[in-house]
């Protein structure tokens, strides 16, 4: 290129990396300040901050999506452009009778892990609420953050059971219609329309309701209070025992290899100082230590509940998904390590929740996400790790 | 088998499911009305249409929602147009320039908030401060955006910011090439100037 481009071509061969531009722009001093100076505009721009979502706003919009996409199949196709907010959310709404349904269909399609069941429910969402479809079956678990709930449950099988989960109380039916509601995460009003629920306040007596009758908290009763019998005594590791997880040790624990023992964390705060989700989490690793592991997972989701962005968050996330392992439920926990991975992608636990989902993925005769789930371990600081995500690819490749 | 992590076992034989499948089969699948693979393709390039989404100059959150939500809708009813012209990343993130153009707020709503942008003192205190100065660097960038139309935004989103290549860009936009790279240049120009003007 011996003479200089027109902005068209300028354009062009900034775009594309042209070596003739560039070879050019090296002895035209008006050519190379127009290189730069577009170089530079470029990389201003690039820095602008762009807003993301939240883990629970992108949640949000990939249930109401599906659960459109479900109900809109036969819908004129140019309705679904240019929706603004009022019709999306109207439209949203109509959806939302089948949206429990289709997310349920969703999760189900999405796990190809054996044993997986079906579900039982169909939930109404009656104004709005803030809900999830956590688990499938065998052990169906709704978490319920805001709002209420129509929930029909249809008859379970031996060994099935179906649960609404909330900050301060998780609420179980065998078969019967009911209508559920909380506020900020915490169980407000439960009635029945049929069948048979029984109402288990963390804090308090559980209460088993039949068909017409209901259950409410009284206005203390919202802010739970620590259980009258729940330990103070600090988790202390066995040998095979996980480690008792704190935030602030997070990264130091991200060093060693999982299966040492770790030292024992400090002693918790005692429990009239301690906060619901530290009781829950204090419970949680209660029942891992005595090896009950559905027990720990449910509790962990607790702390998940009550204060989803606190700092025990991210280690009650990971130990979820360690206790349904633990407990041989294998396709939950392969979900639960996803979600980990999904919200928490900085987490020091990252390498080692991506190892452990690849070896569950392994088990479950799904290689090609297990080897993905294993390269993404393979640059993990803590040697353990990498040398297990290198074994987890050696065996895939036999 | 050495190397597990903790207590999680071996290696079995060869399976499938949608996480699994390449992009085009799972478009494929979407295409022939499986929820599912809509979901596994939202999981995958949600992050790229919501950062797309977000790079448009004084969008607020419920038009960036929309626009996400809708781009998905399109994605599905015309996944089975798809030919394997460009990636599937790219062809997503046409559906969503394509949606920005048309749903995004009216082009007079959308005046009337530059407008009240720019009536906005842009002048911060005189500080020698590289924070500063940073600051001062960015609204102006935004400023130069917010005046462009929503054709020009889109291009220099596409090919500058996402780094998309220009021949794809023109495809997906179904534009002449020299009509993108004209855009581009324009796009370029102004955002240069804006900024060369606040360096005087």
């Amino acid at each position: 290129m011996t003479t200089c481009p027109d902005d068209i071509e300028l354009t062009k061969a900034l775009s594309a990396g042209d070596p003739a531009f560039a070879s050019h722009a090296a002895t035209c001093a008006s050519c190379r300040a127009t290189w730069e100076a577009t170089l530079h505009a470029i990389d201003v721009a690039r820095q602008r901050e762009v807003p993301m979502p939240t883990a629970s706003e992108r949640e949000a919009m990939r249930t109401s999506l599906l659960a459109g996409s479900y109900t809109s199949a036969s819908a004129p196709a140019e309705a679904l452009v240019g929706l603004g907010r009022r019709r999306r959310i109207l439209w949203i709404g109509v959806a939302s009778v089948a949206a429990a349904a289709v997310v349920t269909l969703v999760i189900l399609s999405r796990s190809s892990e054996p044993a997986q069941g079906h579900a039982h429910a169909s939930i109404r969402d009656l104004d709005g609420a803030s809900y999830k479809i956590a688990t499938t079956s065998p052990d169906e678990i709704v978490t319920l953050h805001e709002g209420s709930i129509d929930v029909e449950v249809a008859p379970l099988h031996t060994g099935e059971r179906f649960r609404v989960l909330l900050a301060d109380a998780e609420v179980e039916v065998h078969g019967t219609a009911f209508v559920l509601t909380a506020r900020a995460g915490h169980l407000i009003n439960v009635s029945v329309r049929h069948g048979i629920v029984e109402v288990r306040p963390f804090s308090g007596h559980p209460r088993r309701l039949t068909a017409g009758e209901a259950w409410s908290a009284r206005p203390p009763e919202i802010t739970v209070a620590a259980p009258v019998d729940a330990s103070p005594v600090p988790p202390t590791p066995t040998p095979n025992a996980p480690s008792e997880p704190r935030a602030a040790d997070a990264v130091a624990r991200a060093k060693l290899p999982r299966s040492e023992p770790i030292a024992p964390p400090s002693p918790p705060a005692p429990p009239a100082q301690r906060k619901p989700y530290e009781v829950a989490y204090a419970d949680a690793w209660t029942s891992m230590q005595a090896g009950d592991f559905a027990t720990a997972a449910t509790a962990f989701m607790r702390v998940s509940l009550l204060d989803p962005d606190g700092p025990l968050a991210e280690d009650a996330s990971f130990w979820n998904a360690v206790a349904l392992e633990r407990g041989k439920e294998s396709t939950r926990a392969a979900d639960a390590f996803r979600f980990f991975i999904d919200h928490f992608p900085r987490s020091p636990r990252i390498g080692e929740a991506n190892t452990m989902l690849g070896w569950i993925l392994v088990d479950a005769r799904r290689p090609d996400e297990a080897a993905r789930r294993f390269r993404a371990a393979l640059t993990d600081p803590t040697p353990a790790i990498r040398e297990s995500a290198r074994a987890g690819l050696e065996a895939l490749a036999k | 088998m050495t190397g597990k992590l903790v207590p999680l076992r071996r290696v079995g034989g060869v399976g499938g499911g949608v996480a699994e499948l390449s992009d085009e089969g799972l478009l494929a699948a979407c295409g022939a009305g499986d929820v599912a693979a809509l979901g596994a393709l939202f999981d995958r390039y949600s992050d790229a249409v919501y950062r797309f989404a977000g790079r448009f100059p004084l969008i607020d959150k419920v038009d960036r929602d929309d626009l996400v939500q809708t781009t998905f809708l399109e994605v599905r009813r015309t996944a089975g147009t798809f030919r394997g012209q460009s990636s599937v990343k790219t062809w997503i993130l046409g559906v969503a320039a394509n949606v920005a153009r048309v749903a995004l707020r009216s082009e007079r709503r959308q005046q009337e908030r530059q407008a009240k942008y720019l009536e906005q003192p842009t002048t911060l205190p005189l500080r020698v401060d590289e924070q500063i100065e940073q600051r001062k660097l960015l609204a102006r960038v935004e400023t130069a955006l917010a005046h462009l139309s929503r054709e020009h935004q889109v291009v220099f989103i596409l090919c500058d910011l996402e780094q998309l290549p220009g021949t794809e860009v023109a495809r997906i936009l179904d534009i002449p090439e020299g009509t993108l790279w004209r855009r581009l240049h324009e796009a370029r120009k102004a955002i240069r100037t804006e900024i060369e003007r606040g360096d005087k």
